[in-house]
């Protein structure tokens, strides 16, 4: 058995040689090639991260299988055995440390930034919009002229009276209060929007591979955070989080569109 | 198991029942670090209400009973040993009757286990209770294993175990109706 | 052992043995059978997300209450991938490496006669049946299986209104899984015990084959690790029954219904599950990464590289696997700080796992080497290792995990790190070990044949997952052409798809081989391979043929 098994260089060897090499390059061709939902939003800097990413795993991945098909078709003489070498494990044990390092500063950077909004004192006030998810729709609410949301209680929910989020209409605040239709975000491009993200009864992801934005809906909890779309267009809102049997269908429409014409768009849906 | 390997390496035996239960021990620690986290994370919220209508120092009383019967028998033997055994035996019994009841008047009482502090009170009780009938189980498997007398082995691991569950039950009650 | 033919010896030699070898072969055979049922469970999925209207004719008939007139019903597709996550992570490949090799080979390679504790043994191999049935028993339930995916998150897990399968199915799901968890801590125990008191006192810890290093590691991974979701089971198992609300939060409005109680945390379970479920993966890595190391040290001649780094990594990555769970919350609003501290962690847990590779890489460099079929699994998880490893490093940084997270692309990562690597090295592990367990080889030209096929089918179903998921196809979903951006996406799942259905027919090769050379294959003599672990070297742990 030891004696007559296949060895490198052989032909099985050649055959695993070829098709390793195969995958290699197709699946590093495919990676190189592959696309992302066109940007919309002020947020290249993960596009930026990821096209980082692919260049360095790209360089190793190549590099390891390289090895590997380097090491079935070699054909080696009784070779020497090599010693072990503490420096060259120590070697390659920092250099991958400092490529990790390295590329964790960059996530850092990149985390900061696309946490905070515009701070700055003179930069415009975002656009509030509420989110409200629940089992397998949408609900959008902006606060209106007087830029308060109006009170909101869970037992004034009714589905018959569309009021999906249960809002208090004797609440002065809520008089002016802006529901746009089950589905549907009519957002202003080039505003930074804030998002007040929660859910009514299970956990939801809010995910807008255009906007390269995902966030859960919590429960019980209140998520905020901003972006800024830049062009005008309409893109797909997905639940990304498995909420029941309408996951799949639990799709929301979020139109785009210049700043001038925001407040009409948004009059026009609510009638 | 092959009886002879038994005879020819019993300390190795025995080595590997240490282990083992100090094993054990790890993942019940483990398992009540996860419960108290979890307690520790409710109790800062909002909605948080202790009730101060529980009495457990009657179960703190059986926890230390236990332990005191054991370490008699430890300690003894011929009648004295059997008294200590009998007293670990009835000590726990009663522990878990008196937990089990503690458990049941939280569910049974008004607002039953909806109010958070009543809930980890009865999940805390009801996983040590649990524990502590599978370490008693032991302890008598462990002290009976043996024909004649436990050895000194048996008798070490059956006092382990019954001390990690009084001082598991010391710190249950210290988070439950000290810190709260 | 002397041959007795009546059928009370049988059952007492086969079926309630205490004989590590017997219970260590009950597990294999069960975690087979169970892969049998997971993988049909994925084939019937990955054709609902290539086909969604698909009509499914000759299986609609089998399981009726998933289907409506041949369609699929959304709540079944929900039940299946649950099912098939937890079956092949916990009930196949954790069953197979750790109960099927862990509890054959350990005493062998330590030199003991039997696992410290047969009887506990033999306990935790029958709890773990018992789970099982009771997983599976939950298909033949009115509402079905639990819907809520594998990681069960509540309120989803936690409401029977919330989906079908959150009803009766949800509980023998829990059941089931705290079964489990019992006995992977038994058999952990035992295993702890076994290679630190038992072995051979003239063996050294430094002279282990690495295998038995990663199943005192994965021992040590299940007794910390594992309590946290016993615990997170036992508080859901309250919620769903005894009034209490530690999941479920204040004010929900469930399909329009006020839900009564409230004031828990969702994010709760989340942490008590990862807090199990990172080092689950591990607990799946660690075994093929042993496997492979030993194989390179056979069939290569030498002993692997850095040794002592080698099992100085292992102990790395197992400590840190409980530093990193919070990678999985990273979009679930958790704050920035916690954020950050969790991808440092999961980066640099790919420090230890990088030193592995280029030792790897040291010990097969220059050497004549031995393709036999055991080899050419472990260097398929050499190349699998490497792919998702990267893809991993991909997913630990907070910006880029905010596109991928829950898109297809965390499914192909995992499949090819976890699932993949612990795979291929069962099937490492049955061809080494095979003359071990039954004194007869396996084919190796079936075997070859079965490795490049296998090779090739898996990553063609895997590798272009990733692509979908940069194109934000999200995961777990019925029918993913309700988005107009994902309808583009339709030929890619096909091709997965068929990639899959061929991945599952080339296993075909393995079954075949497997059962002919049980019968058939040639006598392997006692010392088959050129190894020098204990478990061939010492002529009692030799198999009589079974
Ligand atoms: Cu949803």
């Amino acid at each position: 058995m030891t004696e007559d098994a296949p060895r490198n260089g052989g032909q099985l060897a050649r055959v695993f040689a070829l098709l390793t090499a195969a995958f290699a390059a197709w699946a590093a061709y495919a990676l190189a090639t592959s696309s992302m939902p066109p940007l919309a939003a002020d947020r290249g800097r993960i596009d930026s991260a990821i096209e980082l990413n692919l260049i360095v795993s790209g360089v190793v991945f190549l590099g390891a299988h390289l090895a590997l098909v380097l090491v079935l078709l070699r054909r080696p003489r009784e070779a020497r055995i090599p010693r072990e070498n503490i420096r060259v494990e120590m070697l390659w044990t920092a250099l991958t440390a400092a490529i990790l390092v390295a590329l964790l500063v960059n996530s850092e950077i990149d985390a900061r930034a696309l946490a905070g909004g515009d701070e700055g004192a003179d930069a415009p006030k975002p656009v509030v919009v509420e989110v409200v998810a629940q089992q397998f729709a949408w609900n959008f609410r902006l606060p209106g002229e007087d830029g308060i949301f109006g009170r909101t209680d869970p037992r004034l929910v009714d589905q018959a009276e569309l009021n999906f989020i249960g809002l208090d209409k004797k609440d002065p605040a809520s008089e002016d209060d802006i529901l746009l239709p089950q589905g549907l975000l009519i957002l202003p491009a080039g505003r930074e929007i804030k998002v007040r993200l929660r859910s009514l009864d299970v956990i939801h992801s809010f995910f807008v591979a255009s906007f390269r934005v995902k966030r859960d809906a919590m429960p019980g909890l209140q998520g905020e955070f901003t972006f800024t779309p830049t062009t005008p267009g309409s893109f797909e809102l997905a639940c990304a989080e498995h909420c029941g049997l309408g996951h799949y269908r639990m799709r929301g429409l979020i139109e785009v569109v210049p700043e001038a014409e925001w407040a009409g768009k948004v009059k026009e849906a609510t009638q | 198991m092959n009886p002879t390997t038994l005879a020819q390496r019993p300390s190795a035996i025995e080595h590997a029942a240490r282990i083992g239960v100090v094993a054990a021990l790890s993942a019940t620690t483990m398992l009540f670090a996860s419960l108290v986290s979890a307690y520790l994370v409710r109790r800062s919220f909002a909605d948080w209400r202790p009730s101060s209508a529980l009495w457990p120092f009657p179960l703190l009383a059986l926890g230390l009973l236990a332990s005191l019967g054991i370490e008699a028998a430890a300690r003894s033997s011929g009648r004295r040993r059997r008294q200590g055994f009998k007293a670990l035996a009835w000590a726990s019994a009663s522990y878990v009757v008196s937990a089990l009841a503690v458990i049941a008047s939280i569910a049974l009482g008004q607002g039953g286990l909806g109010a958070p502090y009543q809930a980890f009170v009865a999940l805390l009780l009801g996983v040590h209770l649990v524990h502590s009938l599978g370490a008693t189980s032991f302890a008598v498997w462990m002290l009976r294993e043996a024909s004649g007398p436990p050895s000194e082995n048996s008798l070490l691991l059956a006092r382990l175990v019954t001390h990690f569950l009084t001082a598991l039950l010391f710190a249950i009650i210290f988070l439950l109706f000290v810190l709260r | 052992m002397s041959g007795n033919a009546s059928s009370q010896s049988f059952l007492s030699r086969y079926v309630f043995s205490l004989d590590h070898r017997v219970i260590g072969l009950q597990y294999l055979f069960t975690a087979m059978a169970l892969a049998l049922v997971g993988g049909l469970l994925a084939l019937i999925v990955r054709i609902q997300i290539a086909w969604p209207d698909h009509d499914f004719g000759l299986i609609s008939a089998l399981l009726p209450q998933g289907f409506d007139e041949g369609v699929m019903k959304p709540e079944f597709y929900a039940a299946l991938f649950t099912m098939h996550g937890t079956i092949m992570i916990f009930f196949v490949l954790s069953a197979a490496l750790i109960g099927g090799f862990g509890n054959y080979l350990i005493p062998l390679q330590v030199g003991a006669k039997d696992m410290a504790f047969p009887r506990l043994n033999a306990l935790s191999y029958w709890i773990y049946a018992v789970s099982s049935v009771i997983m599976l028993s939950s298909f033949v339930v009115p509402s079905g299986p639990a819907a809520s995916g594998w990681t069960a998150y509540p309120p989803l897990s936690a409401l029977k209104g919330a989906i079908p399968g959150s009803n009766l199915g949800q509980d023998l799901w829990l059941v089931a899984m705290a079964l489990f968890i019992v006995s992977f801590t038994l058999g952990g125990l035992n295993f702890l015990a076994t290679i630190l008191a038992l072995r051979k006192p003239e063996l050294s810890m430094m002279d282990l084959p690495l295998f038995t290093w990663s199943m005192l590691f994965v021992a040590i991974l299940g007794l910390l690790a594992f309590p946290s979701l016993t615990a997170a089971s036992v508080m859901l198992l309250l919620d769903r029954h005894a009034g209490t609300s530690f999941f479920i939060p204040m004010g929900l409005v469930l399909s329009g219904d006020p839900v009564p109680g409230g004031g828990g945390s969702p994010i709760l379970w989340q942490h008590l599950f990862w807090f199990l479920g990172h080092p689950e993966v591990y607990i799946l890595m660690l075994p093929s990464l042993g496997i492979t190391s030993d194989l390179f040290t056979v069939f290569t001649g030498r002993r692997v590289f850095g040794y002592r780094s080698m099992v100085i990594a292992m102990a790395l990555i197992s400590g840190m696997s409980f530093l990193v769970w919070g990678h999985h919350m990273f979009v679930s609003g958790m704050s920035p700080f916690l954020g950050s501290a969790f991808a440092v962690t999961t980066t640099l847990i790919a420090v230890p796992s990088g030193v592995k590779v280029f030792n790897w890489i040291a010990t097969l460099w220059n050497r004549p080497l031995q393709l036999t079929t055991p080899m050419l699994w472990a260097l398929g998880i050499f190349s699998l290792f490497v792919t998702g490893g990267l893809s991993g490093i991909w997913l630990g940084q907070t910006q880029i995990d905010i596109q991928l997270h829950d898109t297809a692309f965390v499914v192909g990562h995992f499949h090819i790190i976890m699932a993949g690597a612990a795979l291929f090295g069962v099937f490492a592990g049955l061809h080494y070990w095979f003359p071990l367990f039954f004194g007869r080889l396996m084919s190796e030209r079936l075997g070859a044949a079965h490795f490049l096929l296998t090779f090739v089918f898996y990553y063609a179903t895997f590798f272009p997952m990733h692509l979908a998921g940069l194109r934000g196809q999200v995961r777990r979903v019925y029918d993913p052409y309700q988005y107009e951006y994902l309808k583009p996406l339709q030929s890619m799942n096909a091709f997965i798809t068929w990639a899959a259905v061929a991945l599952a027919l080339a296993q075909i090769l393995f079954f075949i081989n497997f059962f002919w050379s049980l019968k058939r294959g040639a006598p392997s003599g006692a010392h088959p391979w050129a190894a020098e672990s204990l478990e061939w070297t010492e002529p009692e742990s030799l198999a009589e043929g079974v």
